[in-house]
């Protein structure tokens, strides 16, 4: 039973007044109470912070935040901008603007230089600016081969279980099993494109997003044929406003090219770090507060309203036209992962690395000098300094969806992992216990700088209850932090 | 302690938390009929019986005119039994009159009727369920041969679609409400018909706003519209039903286009209605005052019956025909006989047969003519001489207060017996103080037939005592002088082993020791047995076994809207207060809503200049009241709603005392009044 | 159907919860209520993953552990960071599992607390003390699709400082509410209370 989304109804009447939410519920159909409590949960209809803001990232907490933030008015969360951190944004009502080589530009206009992406199977050799471009480089040959009957929806799914491709938004759960378990599953059914990155430190869909929308587009569409369903969602991370209208532009090209076999819409995120959680990414689109939903059922059997729905990260679904192009045999004797790469190098970027890759090459390829320390993987990672570990899924240290962050000599640690508490603190949704309790007493532990094995040990088992990977990962980097310290 | 709660009929079950003599919380047991959930009424508003109007002792008044004097209770008892002996004496039972109450239990209501027909032999007896459903018992009891619901609460959670016409259950009936409307989350479907935007319009799938007083054409169309599309259960009308084609040519005039017009709801709407109603096997009808309170009430009542089966809707699980039950003790006063014509079980004082079962019971032969009912005992004063009324409030409840004010001054003799102090006492010539439900034991029978416990948690306050105990005294005095058989019980739970004895078909099987887990349903003839849930699943509770189609047709009402009265004044309930407010007002809840609110359409408000929350006058032929307007559109234009709680501007004050032929219900939907500003 | 709870073969039925043959707290739980699975009390290890007893339904096989270590720690803190941020003095069973448990809240030092904020005397009947309120939800629930649809009760903000509020955060009086209680019953903290207990 579809309604119309609450989300979408608040955007297109803000500034919000009071009788303009009474509006939105109404059209909606759900209660006055769900409006207001979806209301007061999103950033963007609470009021967003104004002036000059610092982003607090994992990189500016290493470069003298203190000092940084003395320029500043008030911080806001990561924003995939690692690679030419520190960066302060403006926030004015009218506009929301980044600070980038002595400009202000707006959101809308603000893309990732496109020479910060370094590879060449998913990363485009040159700016693809329309349909043309992305033909010229091979694109939609596996759409159209599925179009005529020439790939069968079944032969997808094998060859993406063929190439063993697991999921690249942090989980890395196999693919093939999601897509087999909606391709049986009742219609109607939904493919969501997760591109809601948020994971400090990673910044690889957003620039996938920016500059190659016709590859995610391709890799949704065919994964939707796959499966069946009967529309493709983009949930995009609100604040990518340039990556939203360069998206619409190519779900335009295709439709007036006559390649779009069912409607794509792309849906603005709620704002916020849970969001990126698939079933709070649900509830978000189902107008509700984007609180993670308990599992079972997974959203292969309930998911969007209810119904089946594929929710598949970005970068995943990007490399679906390429195990069809390159045959899954191929494509999987050369993994290719994107890698966000920042802080301490002297190239800051987005590396193409086959899995497998050592970490120190890693840092290597991006001009690392001397590291004390690694983040692997985001604010829901851990930091290390085994150079020698190989980049690779159900390893010893989690992956997550491949952000490095390398610290030279001189970084206080602590400070960086004062950052990514306070992150957790601020992103706790607060709708089980553990999380918004440890992530509170955590980020109060760690101004304290407390060591005391025990209470860490309690602080972990309590968090690792939490409902969502959220709170379950919140004491990782801690944990990792004393652990590099005690090695040291 | 467990007790059942003393406002509406759902019977919610409730755990009183006392504490220093007051009651601070109230809980709510995990058991039917509420499983949990209480409105406002059980949760916030038991505190009535310790209200500064309780009544502590006895008073009696020795002439007319004297004033109303502390007595002894034996004082007061003699007196009572002495003024009923010599009306008696004088006016033999035909003028004596005996309204046991449907607020009291099932105990008490045996004993009041038992007192009347055993002792002063009189079938003068009667209950307030003359002013709510006595057209809903009228209908279903000819043609089904029962009058309660047909199916039990719980079968919510299995209907399909609801069928609502004419309650207000979001308010009056909360709990059922909520039920009802948790379903409809659950995908059911919801069809109100309704003249006002409640609380149910809002949550429904198809809302009909009628006119006030068109349901029975409405209703009719229904039919007449299935019929034409063969949407209708043949097999069922053929197995289980008689007199179909006589009423199926009564429905010649109702079409769509003719209902379109005197409904004023679009006839598709009206189409689509009848359809949904049919198609869904589990369909069950729902309905209270709004179709009961005119004077074509019983008719009404009977096209929905009607309309239920054509479609097979009765006996079937989910589905069947559900009156919902004002008061606590409704089903209970009408099944413990406080009526004219039945005695208890509802077998006629007319048929022989029932009343020896009854005479070798009591020792007694007993009068073979019905009695008088409530509406038309009134009207017999100064023929009726006495009244013994208990918990009842007949100046606040009664139509044309005016009126009925000038009957009781010029009736003789009139026991009140009550908890609290209203707007009757006045008239009474002896005041008889009782115990509230929390000061008592015994049990009341809820709307879905369900007879569940009432427990003693606290002492009486002053020199009170439970109904049952001072009808037995009172019935010891005449019983003695009279040379009458009397029983005393010494506990509420002898004389429910009296009617266990009475009733073995329908209540053998349910004892107090049964009761202690939770509530009962009847017909219940073993102690084995669960409690029957869905009635007439194999033959109706007629003589033939079928059930009977009566052709109904829509009348006028009594007093339409003229010039001088434009509007149709329809009186009713709000969620926080109770009937005649002696409970509620008394209680926290009057702090939620203490005065009178009228609502009045924004079109008919801006045509008079009225605004929100202003003071107004309405004024109708026999009456005004003051009363604040509460400009909104839940209710239609040329309508003004006003609830009956309010003893200062009470609204029944302004209604007229036109009856339904059968029932003999009084018209409290319609009637004509207009709207003054206040200067 | 059978399974094993710490060891012990147990038998249940067909769709049984955990909660139904597990011993262990909970709180967020009501049996009126469709709160389940965020308080985090009762969560067991099942086949070596952790689960909530009151959202998990018991399969043949099972082998359910109640009491590990990790889990009496995880209990433990749980409780201690709920009394530390919250004013539990009318839970006197949550004070009692404290104890069970051996917590002391103030090994944790100084954290953001709910305690201090002002209860809210908005109506004749209940007060709305959310200095004592641990977001269970329950009422939010029953105010809701739990019990009565009213809808008069909405979450505000998010984390630990997440309560629950009115829609536009009116007084009770101008909401929705038909003050049914039916919250007030299911709060387990005293959060919301008659005010005729206050005397």
């Amino acid at each position: 039973m579809e309604k119309p989304s609450l989300l979408p109804l608040l955007d297109a009447r803000l500034p919000l007044t009071e009788a303009k939410v009474a509006e939105a519920a109404r059209l909606a159909g759900v209660p006055l109470a769900q409006a207001w409590g979806v209301v007061r949960y999103y950033p963007r209809y609470r009021g967003l912070p104004q002036g000059r803001l610092l982003v607090d990232d994992p990189v500016a907490r290493a470069r003298g935040f203190e000092a940084l933030l003395r320029e500043a008015e008030g911080t806001y969360p990561p924003l995939g901008l690692e690679a030419l951190a520190p960066v302060y944004l403006r926030f004015t009502p009218e506009e929301r603007y980044v600070e980038w080589q002595g400009q202000l530009v707006p959101f809308s206009e603000f893309r990732l230089p496109f020479a910060l992406g370094k590879g060449g199977r998913l990363l485009p050799p040159e700016p693809i600016l329309d349909l043309e471009g992305y033909r010229a480089l091979g694109g939609l040959e596996a759409l159209k081969r599925l179009g005529q009957g020439l790939l069968t929806p079944e032969g997808v799914v094998r060859a993406v279980e063929e190439a063993g491709l697991l999921g690249r938004g942090g989980a890395a759960f196999p693919t093939h099993l999601k897509l087999r378990a909606v391709a049986q599953g009742q219609p109607p059914k939904y493919v969501v494109v997760n591109a809601d990155e948020s994971e400090p430190g990673n910044f690889k869909d957003r620039f996938l997003l920016e500059h190659h929308p016709f590859l995610v587009l391709e890799g949704a569409l065919l994964a939707a044929l796959a499966v069946g369903a009967e529309r493709v969602y983009l949930y995009v991370r609100e604040e990518f406003q340039a990556a939203i209208l360069g998206l619409e532009a190519a779900i335009g090209e295709l439709r007036e090219a006559g390649l779009l076999p069912l409607p794509v819409e792309v849906f603005p995120s709620g704002g916020l770090y849970i969001c990126g959680e698939e079933t709070a990414l649900l509830e978000s689109m189902e107008g509700r507060r984007a609180e993670p939903r308990l599992k079972p059922p997974f959203p292969v059997e309930r998911g969007l309203w209810g119904r089946p729905t594929l929710v598949q990260n970005v970068e995943t679904l990007a490399n679906l036209p390429l195990i069809l192009r390159e045959g899954p045999a191929a494509w999987r004797q050369k993994e290719p992962k994107l890698f966000s790469i920042s802080g301490d190098v002297a190239e800051p970027g987005l590396y193409e690395l086959p899995l497998g890759t050592l970490l120190g090459e890693a840092l290597r390829r991006a001009g690392a000098a001397e590291v004390q320390a690694v983040l692997l993987g985001g604010a829901a990672g851990v930091f290390t300094r085994d150079l020698a570990f190989p980049l690779r899924y159900r390893e010893r240290l989690p992956l997550g969806a491949g952000a490095l962050v390398a610290f030279g000599p001189g970084v206080d640690l602590w400070e960086v992992l004062e950052g990514l508490a306070h992150f957790f603190r601020e992103e706790s949704c607060g709708k089980c216990f553990p999380c918004p309790l440890g992530t509170a007493v955590q980020l109060e532990m760690v101004r304290r700088r407390e060591r005391d094995p025990k209470l860490l040990a309690d602080l972990a088992a309590t968090l690792k209850g939490s409902l969502c990977g959220l709170g379950q990962s919140a004491h990782w980097a801690y944990q990792s932090l004393l652990e590099v310290e005690g090695a040291a | 302690m467990r007790t059942t709660c003393p406002y509406c009929g759902v019977g919610c079950q409730v755990e009183p938390e006392v504490r220093q003599g007051r009651v601070v919380r109230v809980l709510a047991p995990d058991i039917p009929p509420n499983h949990g959930a209480l409105c406002v009424k059980g949760r916030f508003g038991l505190d009535f019986p310790f209200s500064s109007k309780r009544l502590l002792y006895p008073m009696l008044r020795e002439r007319k005119g004297a004033p109303l004097r502390r007595a002894t209770w034996e004082e007061a008892l003699d007196f009572g039994a002495e003024r009923l002996l010599e009306v008696l004496k004088r006016r033999g039972p035909e003028a004596i009159a005996v309204f046991p109450s449907a607020k009291t239990t099932n105990e008490e209501v045996y004993l009041a009727q038992k007192l009347a027909r055993a002792l002063l032999g009189t079938n003068h007896v009667d209950h307030c369920s003359r002013l709510c459903h006595s057209s809903s018992t009228a209908a279903l009891s000819r043609s089904l041969g029962g009058a309660s619901m047909t199916n039990p609460l719980e079968d919510i959670g299995k209907t399909d679609l609801f069928l609502v016409v004419g309650s207000n259950t979001t308010e009056t009936h909360p709990v059922i409400a909520a039920m009802i409307k948790k379903r409809v989350r659950q995908g059911a479907r919801l069809i109100v018909v309704d003249p006002r935007y409640t609380g149910m319009a809002e949550a429904a799938t198809l809302w009909l706003r009628v006119r006030p007083g068109t349901d029975l054409f409405l209703l009719n169309a229904m039919a007449r519209y299935l019929l034409e599309e063969g949407l209708w259960d043949r097999a069922y009308v053929e197995a289980r039903t008689e007199g179909f084609a006589e009423w199926q040519a009564s429905l010649e005039p109702y079409t769509l286009e003719a209902a379109e017009e005197a409904t004023g709801v679009p006839r598709e709407r009206i189409a689509e209605a009848a359809r949904l109603y049919a198609t869904t096997p589990r369909a069950g009808a729902y309905w209270a005052m709004g179709v009961t309170q005119h004077t074509k009430g019983t008719a009404t009542a009977q096209a929905l019956v009607n309309l239920a089966l054509l479609t097979g809707k009765v006996g079937v699980e989910g589905a069947g025909l559900n009156p919902l039950r004002g008061q606590n003790n409704v089903q209970g006063a009408g099944d413990m006989g406080a009526l004219p014509d039945v005695l208890p079980g509802y077998g006629k004082v007319a048929e022989e047969g029932v009343r020896r079962h009854f005479e070798a019971l009591w020792g007694v032969p007993l009068n073979p003519t019905p009695g008088l009912r409530m509406t038309e005992v009134f009207e017999a004063i100064p023929q009726v001489e006495a009244i013994y009324l208990i918990g009842e409030d007949p100046v606040t409840s009664e139509p044309y207060q005016e009126h009925l004010k000038a009957k009781l001054r010029a009736l003789p003799f009139l026991i009140v017996q009550d908890i609290l102090e209203n707007e009757t006492t006045p008239f009474a010539d002896l005041v008889l103080p009782a115990a509230s439900f929390l000061e008592k034991d015994g049990t009341f029978t809820n709307t879905d037939r369900r007879v569940q416990r009432v427990r003693r948690v606290l002492d009486p306050p002053g020199e009170a005592r439970p109904d049952w105990w001072i009808t037995q005294e009172l019935g010891k005095r005449l019983a003695k002088a009279l040379g009458r058989p009397w029983r005393e019980y010494p506990h509420p739970e002898a004389i429910w082993e009296e009617v266990r004895q009475a009733l073995p078909g329908m209540m053998g099987g349910i004892t107090y020791r049964r009761l202690e887990a939770e509530g009962v349903r009847w017909p219940c003839p073993h102690e084995h047995y669960p409690g029957e849930a869905v009635l007439f699943r194999e033959r109706f509770n007629t003589p033939s076994g079928k059930a009977r189609f009566f052709p109904v047709h829509p009348t006028p009402p009594a007093e339409p809207p003229s010039e001088d009265y434009p509007f149709t004044l329809c009186t009713g309930r709000v969620l926080f207060h109770w009937h005649g407010g002696t409970l509620s007002r008394n209680s926290q809840l009057n702090a939620a809503y203490p005065e009178l609110k009228v609502e009045v359409n924004p079109l008919d408000a801006a045509r008079l200049g009225i605004a929100d929350g202003e003071p107004i006058e309405v004024v109708s032929r026999r009456g005004r009241i003051r009363a604040r307007a509460w400009v909104t559109d839940r209710t239609p234009e040329g309508v003004v709603y006003a609830p009956f709680h309010f003893a200062e501007a009470p609204a029944n004050r302004l209604t007229l005392d036109a009856l339904d032929p059968i029932s003999r219900i009084p018209e409290f939907k319609v009637s004509a009044v207009r709207l003054e500003k206040v200067d | 159907m059978r399974l094993r709870v710490d060891g012990q073969e147990v038998e249940t039925k067909e769709g049984a919860l955990l909660l139904e043959v597990a011993r262990v707290p909970t709180l967020c739980h009501h049996p009126q209520t469709e709160t389940r699975g965020l308080c985090r009390l009762c969560l067991v290890e099942a086949n070596g993953r952790l689960v909530p007893a009151c959202a998990t339904e018991a399969r043949e096989g099972l082998e359910v552990r109640t009491e590990t270590e990790e889990l009496r720690a995880l209990r433990k803190t749980l409780l201690e960071w709920l009394f530390l941020t919250t004013d539990l003095s009318l839970a006197p069973e949550l004070r009692t599992l404290l104890e069970e448990y051996g917590g002391e809240p103030e090994r944790w030092g100084e954290v953001p607390r709910r305690k201090g904020r002002e209860a809210l005397r908005d109506n004749p009947f209940f007060l709305r003390d959310y200095a004592r309120c641990v977001n269970c939800r329950r009422c939010v629930d029953a105010c809701g699709d739990g019990i009565m649809g009213v809808y008069a009760l909405a979450m505000e903000g998010r984390g630990l400082l997440a309560h629950p509020t009115t829609p536009l955060d009116r007084p009770l009086p101008e909401t929705p509410c038909v003050f049914c209680g039916n919250c007030v019953q299911v709060c387990p903290t005293g959060a919301l209370r008659p005010l005729s207990l206050e005397v």
